[in-house]
C-alpha cells in the first residue's frame, strides 16, 4: 500500500487498495482480520490503481489519488459499494502522470496532489477544491529549487498553519524505467528504451541507483515543506535533511502539530523527529 | 508524544534502540554500502575475519569503479550549494527516536538438499544469507550463515523468490520493486557482482527452477501473469511463454512451482485483480470502458506448462475447506505428489496432493504453537535428507521439519537471523505513514 489515511473526527482508517481498484473503509481502531466498514469498487468508481487518499472529515468527502486513471476522484465519505465519485479532477491540463501524494486543505479550499513522471511534469499541484474535470492546476510547486524532481512520494498538510509537507526520496529526476512503464514485451518502444539502457551500461530500471555525474550536488532526500500559498520553483521554508536525520530519502511523512513531531518512513524504517518549531505560527 | 506506533495490519512496532546484541562492525565499512539509519555501532550480523577482508577489498573496486565514472547520471542532479538557502526552518535534524529492525527478514528461500545449502532472501537489509543445509538447533543465538551477499555491487534492493541451480551451483533472486533478476554463484559472498541479470516485469516476486527443462517460471504481481524463460536467459528478452489475461483468472500471484515433468506450473494468488495500465506517456490516459478491480478468495491455480496466452487454469484450489488465507511461497514435493504451501494467513504449511481441485481440504497441515510457524512467507523441501524447511517473515526464524510432519509438531531445528526474541517491526518497503491522534499512534502500511 503506498497510501494511508485517517480520519480523528469519525474514528475511521481509509485504505487505498491498488492491486484490487478499491477503497476502504475501517474502523479507527480496527485489528487483525476485521472486515471493512464500507468498500468502494466498481466499474462506475473510475477507480483502477488508487495509490493513495486522503479524507476531508469537515465537508464529508474522501479523495483519491488514481495513476491509472490520471485523476483524482472525490468520493463522498459516506460512499459504499458501486459509486460514481462526486467530482473528477482529470485530463490534459492537468498535467496528472503518476500522482503519488494527496491532500485535501477544507480551510483554504484547495486539493494538493503530489504529481510525478521522467521526463514530463512533476511537482506540488494544487487545484480549487470544488474543481471538477478537466482543469489546470491553481499553483504549482515544482522545478530545480524545489527539489521535488521526481523522486518523492507522500503529502501531509498541516491544515490550521496552510502548510504541506512532502516526503522526497532523493533530490534528483525520475528516471526512465522503460520496466514499469511498459506493458511489459508488448510495448515496443519501451522494450527499445530497455534494451538501449542495457547496450549503454546504464540500467535505469532501479531510479533509485546511486548518482554519479560528475558535478552532481547532494542527492539526498528530504521532507521539506511549503504553504499552501506557495507557487513556482521555490524552495521550502522548513525542511528535515542531513546525515544526521538517519535517513537518505523519505517516502512517507506524517506530522502530529499537538505534539510538534513529524514522522518520515524511509525504506525500511520509521523515524520521529521533534520540530516544535515547525508549528509555532502560520507562515 | 507518540505512544506508540501501529503496522496495518499485521504486527505491533516498538522502539528498536538498545535492547539487543551490537556487533563490531563499524560505520565506516558499512554505512557506503547499505542506507543506514542506525547509530556508529551498526547492529548487524557479525562477518567472519575472511568475510571482513572481502568486503573491504570488494568496497575498494567499487569505488574504484565509482571514480572510473561506470555509471553516467544526468549532470545537474542534486542541491547545489546552499540550498534551500537562509532563513528556511529545521535542517539536520536528529531523530528523537527511530522504529528499525538491523536483523535480516527471511522473504524468499530455496533448498539444495544435494549441494546442501539453503539460500534465503532478506528484503530487510537487501541481502542474500547462504546456510549450510544442516544448520540451526536449539540455540537463542544467531545462526551463522556461511556466506553472505550484501553490497552496493549486488544490485539487491527488495527482494522476494529465491531459485537455485545445483547442477550449475547457481542461485537467483527477484527484486519485487525496482530491479531485476540477479544470479549469483554458490560461492558468493560479500559485495559479490552477479553473474548475469535479467529483466522482468515490474513487481515480480515467485521463482520456480526447473533443472531438467532448463526453465524458469516467474510470477509477477501489478503483470498478473507468469513468465517462462530459460535458465540461462539474460538482459532484455522476451519470455519464451507468458501466461497471461483475463481468462487464466490470476490474481496477484505469489509463489510459484514449475514442473515440467507432469507440463504443470502452479501458482498462489492472493486474490487482488486490476487492470495493468501502460505508465507510458505515449498511452492514452482515458482508453475508455475498462473492467473495474475485484477482491476474490485466495486460490492455487494450475495450468499446462506448455501454454502460452490468456488460457483458463487447468485446476483451481480455493474455498473455505482450502484454508488458503495470502499462500506466499509454495513447493513440490513430486517424489509424494504433494504440494506444499506457506499460509501467511494462518501460520502455517497447508499440504494438498498435486492434483486436488476445487474447495478440497488439505491432506495435512502444520501448525500450532509448537511449529514456531509465525507468517510463513516461503517453504522448501530437502528430498534428499527428508525435510520441510519454513522460512518465517513473521519473526526472525526459519524451522525446520521431518518431510512427513503433521501438525502441532516441534522443528528439528530452528535457524536464527537475530537473537532469540528479537521482535520485527512487521514491515518492509513501507511508502506512507497517518497519525492517530485519538490514540496517538502512527500507523504504517505493509
Amino acid at each position: 500500500m503506498h497510501g494511508l489515511a485517517f480520519d480523528a473526527v469519525h474514528d475511521e482508517l481509509i485504505v487505498p487498495v491498488a492491486l484490487s481498484g478499491a477503497v476502504l473503509v475501517f474502523k479507527g481502531d480496527a485489528r487483525g482480520d476485521t472486515l471493512p466498514i464500507r468498500i468502494i469498487q466498481g466499474s462506475q468508481t473510475g477507480l483502477i490503481r488508487p495509490q493513495t487518499v486522503e479524507v476531508d472529515p469537515v465537508n464529508g468527502e474522501i479523495v483519491a489519488a488514481d495513476s491509472s486513471s490520471r485523476a483524482i476522484l472525490v468520493f463522498d465519505r459516506l460512499a459504499n459499494g458501486d459509486v460514481a465519485p462526486k467530482r473528477k479532477i482529470g485530463g490534459l491540463k492537468t498535467d496528472f502522470r503518476d500522482i503519488v501524494g494527496v491532500a485535501v486543505d477544507p480551510i483554504h479550499n484547495v486539493i494538493i496532489a503530489a504529481n510525478r513522471s521522467a521526463g514530463g511534469p512533476n511537482g506540488v499541484y494544487m487545484f480549487d477544491r470544488m474543481a471538477n474535470g478537466d482543469v489546470a492546476p491553481i499553483r504549482h510547486i515544482g522545478g530545480m529549487n524545489t527539489g521535488v524532481l521526481g523522486r518523492f512520494r507522500q503529502l501531509k498538510l498541516d491544515a490550521e498553519r496552510g502548510m504541506i509537507y512532502v516526503a522526497v526520496q532523493a533530490f534528483r529526476h525520475q528516471m526512465a524505467t522503460p520496466q514499469k512503464e511498459a506493458d511489459l514485451y508488448t510495448n515496443e518502444k519501451a522494450l527499445a528504451e530497455l534494451r538501449a539502457q542495457e547496450t549503454r551500461g546504464d540500467r535505469a530500471d532501479r531510479d533509485d541507483d546511486p548518482v554519479d555525474a560528475e558535478g552532481a550536488g547532494d542527492t539526498a532526500g528530504f521532507i521539506g515543506a511549503w504553504s499552501v500559498t506557495d507557487d513556482g520553483d521555490v524552495p521550502p521554508r522548513m525542511i528535515i535533511r542531513g546525515p544526521a536525520t538517519r535517513a537518505g530519502g523519505f517516502a512517507g511523512v506524517a506530522v502530529n502539530p499537538k505534539n510538534g513531531e513529524v514522522y518520515g518512513v524511509g525504506t525500511n524504517a520509521v523515524m520521529t523527529y521533534l520540530v516544535p518549531n515547525f508549528f509555532l505560527k502560520k507562515p | 508524544m507518540l505512544k506508540r506506533a501501529i503496522v496495518v495490519p499485521l504486527a505491533l512496532a516498538t522502539l528498536m534502540w538498545g535492547a539487543r546484541e551490537q556487533s563490531t562492525i563499524s560505520a565506516a565499512v558499512s554505512l557506503p554500502l547499505i542506507e543506514s539509519t542506525e547509530p556508529d555501532d551498526i547492529c548487524l550480523m557479525p562477518p567472519s575475519r575472511e568475510q571482513t577482508a572481502e568486503y573491504q577489498a570488494s568496497l575498494a573496486a567499487y569505488t574504484s569503479r565509482q571514480r572510473a565514472g561506470a555509471v553516467t547520471r544526468q549532470a545537474g542532479e542534486g542541491s547545489p550549494p546552499g540550498w534551500p538557502g537562509k532563513g528556511v526552518i529545521g535542517g539536520n535534524v536528529p531523530p528523537t527516536a527511530a522504529i528499525l529492525d538491523p536483523w535480516p527478514t527471511f522473504d524468499g528461500m530455496a533448498v539444495d538438499g544435494d549441494n546442501g545449502i539453503v539460500v534465503m532472501s532478506d528484503e530487510n537489509r537487501h541481502s542474500l544469507l547462504i546456510y549450510d543445509r544442516a544448520a540451526g538447533g536449539d540455540s537463542t543465538k544467531t545462526t551463522e550463515p556461511h556466506g553472505r551477499v550484501l553490497g552496493p555491487s549486488v544490485r539487491l534492493g527488495f527482494v522476494a523468490g529465491v531459485a537455485v541451480n545445483p547442477k550449475r551451483r547457481e542461485l537467483m533472486v527477484t527484486n519485487n520493486d525496482g530491479g531485476g533478476l540477479e544470479v549469483f554463484s554458490y560461492d558468493a559472498n560479500g559485495d559479490s557482482k552477479p553473474l548475469r541479470s535479467l529483466t522482468v516485469p515490474h513487481q515480480s516476486w515467485g521463482l520456480s527452477l526447473d533443472v531438467d527443462h532448463d526453465e524458469l517460471a516467474v510470477t509477477s504481481q501489478q503483470y498478473q501473469g507468469i513468465s517462462i524463460y530459460g535458465s540461462m536467459d539474460t538482459g532484455v528478452v522476451r519470455p519464451k511463454r507468458t501466461i497471461r489475461g483475463m481468462q487464466t483468472l490470476l490474481e496477484d500471484p505469489h509463489g510459484v512451482f514449475l514442473d515440467n515433468a507432469r507440463d504443470e506450473v502452479f501458482a498462489a494468488n492472493h486474490g487482488n485483480w486490476t487492470e495493468m495500465r501502460s505508465y507510458a506517456g505515449d498511452q492514452p490516459a482515458f482508453p475508455g470502458q475498462y473492467i473495474p478491480g475485484r477482491f476474490q478468495p485466495s486460490s492455487i491455480r494450475v495450468y499446462k506448462a506448455s501454454s502460452n496466452g490468456d488460457v483458463p487454469p487447468i485446476r483451481t484450489i480455493q474455498g473455505k475447506r482450502t484454508q488458503l488465507a495470502w499462500p506466499m511461497g509454495i513447493a513440490g514435493d513430486t517424489a509424494r505428489s504433494e504440494l506444499l504451501v506457506a499460509n501467511y494467513g494462518s501460520s502455517s504449511i497447508l499440504v494438498f496432493p498435486m492434483a486436488a481441485n476445487g474447495d478440497a481440504a488439505p491432506a495435512r497441515v502444520i501448525g500450532g504453537p509448537h511449529t514456531g510457524i509465525v507468517g510463513p512467507i516461503a517453504v522448501g523441501v530437502d528430498a534428499k535428507h527428508n525435510e520441510i524447511w519454513v522460512a518465517n517473515y513473521g519473526d526472525h526464524t526459519a524451522v525446520v521439519f521431518d518431510r512427513a510432519a503433521s501438525g502441532d509438531a516441534t522443528p528439528k531445528r530452528i535457524i536464527r537471523n537475530a537473537p532469540a526474541g528479537t521482535p520485527t517491526t512487521g514491515f518492509t518497503n513501507a511508502a506512507s505513514a497517518a497519525y492517530d491522534p485519538i490514540r496517538q499512534e502512527l500507523l504504517v502500511p505493509n
